[in-house]
């Protein structure tokens, strides 16, 4: 299958490695489509969202891409060990492996959807960006894929794992089409993420991405077609009340419930 | 005599009246939350703010400080509304200064009572001393709130007295005569007329003053359009309302099902109004917009700051009603902006602690001042944040969330 990619910064790690899986798995990687960071409109949405602090850690993520930490490799460290990637650059790997990688201010301007659009890809898998609107999800008639790090219908939005701990949800992963609302488009399964002991914030998301692009890969390992993946209906996904960014009274209580729920 | 605040943070109990059961004073028991202790910083500067307008208040509190013009004449409305949240204030801290302060402008409020029951609408004292609907509403809660404090009847006579006015005055048709403050026709913001009524008939069982309460509640339910605006929420006929006023029409509606228990009846016709605040609170970090039009689109670049913790008052209601902590995120976000933006260290007595109408200072509402009531309010929503993270502490920490 030939499949275009997304992402919201050229060291996503994320992206890199369902990039570089789903090459390993069969797939043609057609296209990859990053949105610049150097852009005041998404500066300007990003701290409007997620305020200073978050833009802070946003850009620090961006430029330098996921370090380990003291504890040693993150789980998105271990999948680059265990894929024997030797590059956090998706331009770089896109250059090695003589797939087309473009640069776009926003990922629904007209550049992205050309991008999209002349790559003839069957699928486009959603590695980051922003909302997706109409004309870009057109482009692959409808055929775009996301890892959602939560279950739907019941927990859209941002911070999706995160809010699963708080409002007592499962933890999974949820891969599912994307359409034009928020987490409203086609369910395609779900993946538990599991809590560990010891667990907090940051490495609860980050099971959550990497249990993202092992269930997103997974899905498509064996797909031809886009017409070979079943899917079923979100329910109630519209009436739902959307996730945002958790602020600091949630955030301190969401790692005391962790204490708890770590076995 | 004043406390460190650190030093009686939490637990402190306080007496409970019959008949009510008001919001924010339930004691704080946990101090491990960080946000509950950065809350509480908050709520004493604030407080101790709140206490300064009444120190200058030639009897009452002050509409407001102006860094140009300084603390302006007493504002009989507000003094009314502040009373409530100094007994809380009292309760909370354990600090009976906050006590004798209501007391005190509860008297004053007493004093100036004009003879059919009203008080007259503005500044302290008034070119017009004739009754105001919207000002002697609100006197109520004063009245009330020290009644259930002290079960002394002059509180309940005078606020008695002061029902009775309006609902004498309402209509037929469920209104009050136009032309009461801005507008030519009567606001929908008077709900927050109604819930002090009602607040009233439940002390008082005057069943005239709950039935005119519902007649204006109900004709106000008409004016709900499809998108969960109400019209007429603002200080005009037209143009756009500031999200202070929309916050009234929500309290006043979501508050007056409180008291007739019944959520359905006012409560719930207001969740389309509040789903748009929640999702515009959160896409801004809080930093939401001071006034929308009928579309909700919003009007100017400024944050009406006593919007903000109305609204994220308004917001907690509805959890009560409907627990969910997205509700309380975006609660914390309206709280926490105008916390970050509240002025802490300035020599100037009259600003540190205070609370602006607008942010920026130069914002469209009330310009380059800082209003008691944008104090009052910021003390409300910050004690009722703090009994809601505190609940959540609690059930967090011993699995029952």
């Amino acid at each position: 299958m030939k499949i275009a990619l997304t992402a919201g910064f050229d060291k996503s790690l994320p992206a890199l490695l369902m990039a570089d899986r789903l090459r390993k798995d069969g797939h043609e990687i057609s296209a990859v489509v990053v949105v610049s960071p150097y852009s005041i409109k998404r500066v300007r949405e990003m701290l409007l969202s997620r305020g200073v602090s978050g833009v802070k850690k946003a850009l620090s993520k961006m430029f330098k891409g996921v370090e380990n930490n003291s504890s040693g490799p993150s789980p998105l460290q271990h999948l680059k060990m265990q894929q024997d990637l030797n590059t956090s650059s998706l331009k770089v790997w896109c250059s090695e492996n003589n797939v087309s990688y473009s640069v776009v201010k926003g990922i629904n301007d007209s550049d992205a959807v050309n991008a999209v659009s002349a790559s003839n890809a069957d699928m486009l898998v959603y590695g980051g960006g922003g909302i997706l609107r109409k004309a870009i999800i057109e482009s692959v008639n409808g055929n775009v894929i996301n890892p959602h790090a939560g279950p739907l219908p019941e927990v859209r939005g941002m911070n999706a794992i995160e809010w699963s701990v708080l409002l007592g949800e499962r933890q999974t992963v949820t891969v599912h089409l994307i359409d034009t609302g928020i987490d409203t488009g086609r369910l395609i399964g779900e993946t538990p993420v599991p809590v560990a002991a010891g667990d907090h914030i940051d490495s609860l998301r980050a099971n959550a991405v990497a249990t993202g692009v092992c269930a997103l890969t997974d899905t498509l390992r064996s797909i031809e077609s886009p017409a070979d993946i079943s899917t079923q209906d979100n329910p109630g996904a519209q009436a739902g009340r959307q996730c945002y960014p958790l602020g600091r009274a949630l955030s301190e209580l969401l790692a005391i419930k962790l204490d708890k729920l770590a076995p | 005599m004043r406390l460190c605040y650190s030093s009686r943070l939490f637990g402190v109990r306080h007496r409970r009246s019959p008949h009510y059961t008001d919001h924010g004073d339930e004691a704080v028991s946990n101090p491990q939350l960080p946000s509950i202790e950065r809350y509480q910083h908050h709520l004493d500067i604030t407080g101790r703010w709140c206490q300064r307008s009444a120190e200058k208040g030639k009897g009452g509190s002050c509409a407001h400080f102006s860094p140009l013009l300084g603390w302006s004449n007493p504002y009989p409305e507000t003094t009314g509304y502040l009373i409530p949240t100094l007994v809380k204030l009292a309760n909370h801290f354990g600090d009976e200064s906050y006590r004798k302060t209501a007391n005190e402008l509860g008297q004053w409020l007493l004093d100036i009572q004009n003879e059919d029951g009203s008080w007259h609408g503005g500044l302290h004292p008034a070119k017009n001393p004739n009754g105001s609907v919207f000002n002697t509403g609100q006197i109520l809660k004063g009245m009330a709130a020290l009644y259930r404090d002290s079960e002394d009847q002059r509180w309940l006579e005078a606020a008695s007295r002061g029902a009775q006015w309006l609902a004498d005055d309402v209509s037929e048709s469920g209104l009050w005569p136009a032309g009461d403050y801005q507008a030519s026709v009567t606001p929908s913001y008077y709900t927050h007329v109604a819930w002090p009524m009602l607040e009233i008939w439940q002390l008082n069982q005057e069943g005239s003053i709950r039935k005119a309460a519902e007649r204006y509640l109900d004709k106000m339910l008409t004016r709900i359009t499809d998108n969960g605006v109400v019209s007429h929420w603002g200080f005009k006929d037209d143009g756009p309302a500031f999200t202070h006023t929309i916050a009234y029409t929500i309290r006043g509606f979501q508050e007056s099902s409180r008291l007739i228990n019944d959520y359905d009846r006012y409560a719930a016709p207001m969740e389309p109004a509040l789903e748009v605040i929640y999702r515009k609170s959160e896409l801004s970090n809080g930093r939401l917009a001071g006034s929308f039009d009928e579309k909700w689109h919003a009007t100017g670049d400024f944050v009406c700051l006593t919007g903000n913790a109305q609204l994220a008052i308004c917001l907690l209601l509805m959890e009560e009603q409907k627990p969910d902590l997205r509700l309380v995120n975006a609660a914390t976000k309206l709280v926490d902006f105008v916390a970050k933006v509240q002025r802490q260290s300035t020599p100037i007595s009259g600003v540190n602690g205070a609370v602006a109408g607008s942010y920026p200072l130069w914002g469209k509402y009330m310009i380059a001042r800082y209003p008691n009531w944008a104090a009052k309010y910021f003390c409300d929503s910050l004690l009722m944040m703090q009994t809601r993270l505190a609940k959540e502490q609690n059930e967090q920490a011993t699995g029952t969330a």
